[in-house]
């Protein structure tokens, strides 16, 4: 019996940096009830310790990151996932960064195009910094 | 007697404001001098009436008179002296007032470097720096009163929150934090002029530059002091975790920053000052948004005060603020008509431009993923957070495009430049990229994203340093000075150039460690016995026995810690658990070694009483303390901006040569 | 500034004010019960005195499930009221309590000074707690006759609540 451990034990050796890895990415997702806004992978506090070892105990028997997080948020609602599954109203919060990004890239593109023709007086403007031409031109030479 | 006078101080300081403010406008409209100083006397008599009403709970603080209602809620007699201070900005009421004593001297400052200048502006301006004031003289007399008289008196109070008690930084981080959010009323004040009298004169931008200035530097220095001390407290390794109320402190700086870049291609192209003024606005809005989220009880965070009434009426306040400066933008803007334009799509101006998108990207997204949790709440009834791995996704690209232009826009000239110019001018920088990438990946580094930020920082820093150098260079080819008297001469022809320059290596340091320390964290966990070892990268650590400390306020359990390297002797290390009498969770005070570039950072979980087991968590983390080092030159990059130039030189030079 | 700026600015400021207006309606902390009127996670657990409990077997009459500690101060003041309340009830409900992140010697200490009217079950690797989606205690569940989750209450119960949990209950069947 002993020995049969052991070789487990043995067999399981090499993979368990990965899997703790792998533990503690997930843990790092899932957000610890007992504190304030912290992973359980990096709370001290005993629950999330539990916790990471419910984390390490469902990796052992087999199950996958995806059913982890759904054990978990069977018990605590989306609430315990740190980063927001892709779904629903919570597409908005993916999305709408990039299409800010790219709306004011258009925006900006329109406003540079707008000024294209260059007109007399910008001269004039651009010559208002003796300084800083000083400088580029020495620095251009 | 602390408790009448406290109250009398604060209503003589809601007076003064309320009477500044009427006064303030109506002198505004109708430009009247005699009207304008007495609103100055009003705005000096509200920060004299504040400044008494801190010194009052202060010495009440001190003196321990628990017939102040505050006192009575964080005093403690037990508290060391230095607790006792900081009990002032510990908890809501006293923040508040504290908050009140900033504004004070803020405002007492601009009045009095102004009071011969800038007459047409400076009615309006008063007058809305003192309804901000007004607002929270209003809430220190009314909601957030913390000089009620307690009756009975008890014998002895509570303490502050056992957290917040539990380090020094407390001293410097909230007032530097402070000093940073109240300070952005003055530019706010300052940009509300502008609209109100529909013109933005060149004179007019340079209070408006140096009143952010000063906030800004505040409040860049007490962001990363916050990290500091998450760090140094909490235990868990990181200084960072996108928690709202870091969040809160965040946006406005990212507001702030968007308006320092803005304001340079206003002075020098005179476009966009609606957009300027506008990041202005949006700053001081994002400051009490911020100071919302801490104080409501709306968000969940480990630094927010407890909930309390001064929620709606702040929501309130906000609202009106905020549907205040649409109007005024609305209904203003159009009078300040951008009178240059862009010539070109690859020039320095477009790179200031989408430097500004960057950041009004960023702001939006942090904001977002701040106020989603209510969203979805609202919307469907679910409760979802939003945590870390959300903000590091979407933060960690913009980021990276932001140090890419740190890069890339020194190098584009004004105006319309040459491609083949351009081009030459990138070899350096694009060289520094390619050998620092060369160098980190023949020393082991393989992912790539830390590969490609540590290069990119590579890139922004060759770029930074030669615009550091070149004028003191080309100087001293001119003038065959010394190189280091050529370099006094450029800085002190250009000061906010230069010092721009400093911050610039200063946010590339605290990037380069940001992505280190994230990279290569690593963790390990032990339970060990007097006399056991564990190992923690190249370092052998010994657990040689348990201690104790009887302080006044708590107890603390210390573990004696020997850190060896092979068999050499490295230091001694003690993380500790601090028991405070009214809290069963401990509070860890984890202990920090550094060595070289490398933190070893120990943190104690549990411990048996008799010191006979152990539990401890320790991390490796390089470069962390890079991001201590950026302080002080964050703020000396911000001193050689605003340091003031001497008056014969700046009557020589035609307005708005002081331009970067 | 045109009046589309002036659009975009309005839809940003105004549903934010609404939103944090919101927020004022509810408790930041709370963390969801997402248990309602799902089956019940079994378990097996070890009492006080040694015998061992499974949930499953209580089929029948309503479970009150009750997370405490002794370490925990709030709970103090609800040990009384259901103690009292699982006299009253007496065969009709079951009441359990299982001891959350304490020590056995702790809880018998307690539990020898203060009255103890119905089981204490030890849940010494917390699985349970994480398994009803704990977030401190006390929290008291209530499980209906076909081993069903109906009702929690996050921190202290009063009385009156439970009482209105369990009329419903027993009233209803």
């Amino acid at each position: 019996m002993s020995f049969l451990v052991a070789l487990l034990i043995i067999a399981a050796g090499p993979a368990s940096a990965d899997a703790e890895a792998e533990a503690h990415a997930i843990g790092q997702r899932l957000r610890c009830p007992v504190c304030q806004g912290m992973p359980i992978s990096e709370s001290p506090s005993e629950m999330a310790q539990a916790m990471m070892s419910k984390v390490r105990e469902m990796q052992a028997e087999g199950s996958s990151r995806e059913q982890i997080f759904d054990y978990f948020t069977q018990r605590y609602g989306d609430w315990v996932l740190l980063e927001p599954r892709k779904e629903g109203v919570l597409i908005l919060l993916w999305t709408l960064p990039p299409i800010a990004l790219l709306l004011g890239l258009f925006v900006l593109r329109r406003y540079t195009k707008r000024g294209a023709p260059a007109k007399a007086g910008n001269a004039a403007v651009a010559a208002s910094d003796p300084y800083i031409d000083a400088v580029r031109r020495e620095v251009e030479q | 007697m602390h408790s009448l006078l406290g109250q009398g101080a604060v209503l003589v300081a809601l007076l003064a404001a309320s009477f500044g403010v009427v006064v303030g406008f109506v002198a505004g409209a109708r430009q009247s001098l005699r009207l304008l100083q007495l609103t100055e006397r009003a705005a000096y008599v509200f920060a004299g009436a504040m400044v008494v009403a801190n010194v009052v709970m202060m010495r009440a603080l001190l003196a321990h008179d628990f017939s102040v209602s505050y006192v009575a809620q964080v005093g403690s007699r037990a508290s060391p002296t230095w607790v006792t201070i900081v009990s002032l900005w510990s908890s809501l009421e006293g923040s508040i007032l504290f908050w009140g004593a900033i504004l004070g001297a803020y405002v007492a400052a601009f009045t009095y470097f102004n009071r011969q200048a800038y007459r047409e502006y400076m009615a309006y301006a008063l007058g809305t720096i003192l309804f901000v004031a007004a607002f929270f003289a209003l809430l220190v007399a009314g909601v957030a009163n913390p000089f009620t008289a307690m009756s009975p008196v008890p014998p002895d109070g509570p303490g502050p929150n056992p957290l917040l008690q539990n380090h020094l930084l407390m001293v410097i981080h909230p007032p530097s934090l402070y000093l940073g959010y109240v300070g952005m009323t003055i530019p706010f004040g300052i940009a509300v002029a502008a609209l109100l009298r529909g013109r933005l004169s060149e004179g007019w931008l340079k209070p408006l530059r140096r009143w952010t200035m000063i906030p800004w530097t505040f409040l860049s220095i007490g962001i990363v002091l916050g990290g500091w001390w998450a760090y140094e407290v909490l235990g868990w390794g990181g200084y960072w975790a996108w928690d709202p109320v870091e969040n809160a402190s965040l946006l406005p700086w990212l507001a702030a920053t968007g308006y320092l870049h803005s304001t340079v291609v206003q002075e020098r192209r005179r476009i966009l000052k609606a957009w300027t003024l506008s990041l202005v606005l949006g700053a001081f809005l994002l400051t009490i948004l911020g100071t919302f989220m801490t104080r409501s009880g709306v968000f969940n965070s480990v630094h927010s005060f407890t909930q309390s009434p001064i929620g709606p009426v702040f929501l309130t306040f906000l609202a009106i603020v905020m549907l205040g400066s649409i109007g005024l933008l609305v209904g203003r803007a159009h009078l300040l008509e951008s009178e240059g334009r862009i010539e070109a799509v690859v020039s320095r101006e477009s790179a200031f431009l989408l430097n500004n998108l960057v950041f009004v990207v960023l702001t939006f997204t942090v904001l977002l993923g701040t106020v989603f949790p209510l969203v979805t709440e609202a919307v469907r009834g679910t409760q979802v957070s939003v945590g870390e791995p959300y903000f590091n996704r979407m933060a960690v690209p913009i980021g990276l495009l932001m140090v890419f232009m740190m890069g890339v826009g020194p190098v584009l000239p004004w105006g319309k430049p040459q491609s083949s110019e351009v081009l030459r001018s990138f070899r350096l920088p694009v060289a520094a990229l390619a050998v620092v990438m060369a160098v980190c990946f023949a020393f082991g580094v393989r992912e790539w994203l830390t590969l490609f930020t540590f290069g990119l920082c590579g890139f922004a820093m060759a770029v930074t340093l030669r615009e550091m150098v070149a004028p003191a260079r080309e100087r001293r080819k001119r003038r065959k000075e010394s190189f280091f008297s050529a370099l006094a001469g450029s800085i002190a022809a250009n000061r906010r150039r230069f010092g721009g320059y400093v911050v610039h290596t200063a946010v590339i340091m605290i990037v380069a460690a940001v992505s280190a320390s994230a990279t290569y964290k690593s963790t390990t966990e032990a339970s060990l016995s007097p006399g056991d070892s564990f190992q923690v990268g190249k370092y052998t650590l010994t657990y040689e026995r348990g201690g104790m400390k009887k302080q006044e306020h708590r107890d603390t359990v210390l573990a004696h810690m020997l850190v060896k390297e092979g068999d050499k002797v490295v230091g001694y290390m003690a993380p500790a658990l601090n028991y405070y009498d009214r809290q069963r969770e401990p509070i860890g005070t984890p202990d920090v070694y550094t060595i070289g570039q490398t933190d070893l950072y120990l943190s104690l979980l549990s411990m048996e009483r008799d010191g006979s087991r152990i539990g401890v968590r320790a991390f490796t983390i390089p470069l962390v303390v890079w991001l201590w080092y950026a302080i002080p030159l964050l703020a000396a990059g911000s001193l050689i901006a605003l340091w003031p130039k001497r008056r014969t030189r700046e009557a020589t030079l035609p307005e708005g040569a002081a331009a970067t | 500034m045109k009046w589309r700026n002036v659009i975009i600015a309005a839809l940003i400021a105004l549903p934010l004010i609404g939103l944090l207006a919101f927020g004022f309606g509810r408790d930041p902390h709370a963390v969801p019960f997402a248990l309602r009127d799902k089956p019940a996670p079994d378990f097996t657990l070890r009492t006080l005195s040694g015998a061992t409990m499974k949930l499953s077997e209580l089929r029948g009459k309503p479970v009150v499930i009750n997370f405490w500690a002794s370490w925990c101060e709030p709970c103090k003041y609800e040990h009384d009221m259901l103690q009292q309340a699982s006299s009253y009830y007496g065969e009709t409900v079951q009441f359990v309590g299982i001891v959350y992140q304490d020590s056995e010697e702790a809880v018998r200490d307690y539990l020898q000074k203060h009255a103890s009217a119905y089981p204490h079950l030890l849940d010494p690797t917390t699985s349970v707690a994480i398994d009803y989606g704990i977030s401190g205690v006390p929290e008291t569940y209530l499980v209906d006759k076909d081993g069903v989750v109906r009702e929690k209450s996050p921190g202290v119960i009063s009385g009156q609540e439970l009482r209105r949990w369990l009329d419903n209950r027993l009233g209803g069947s």
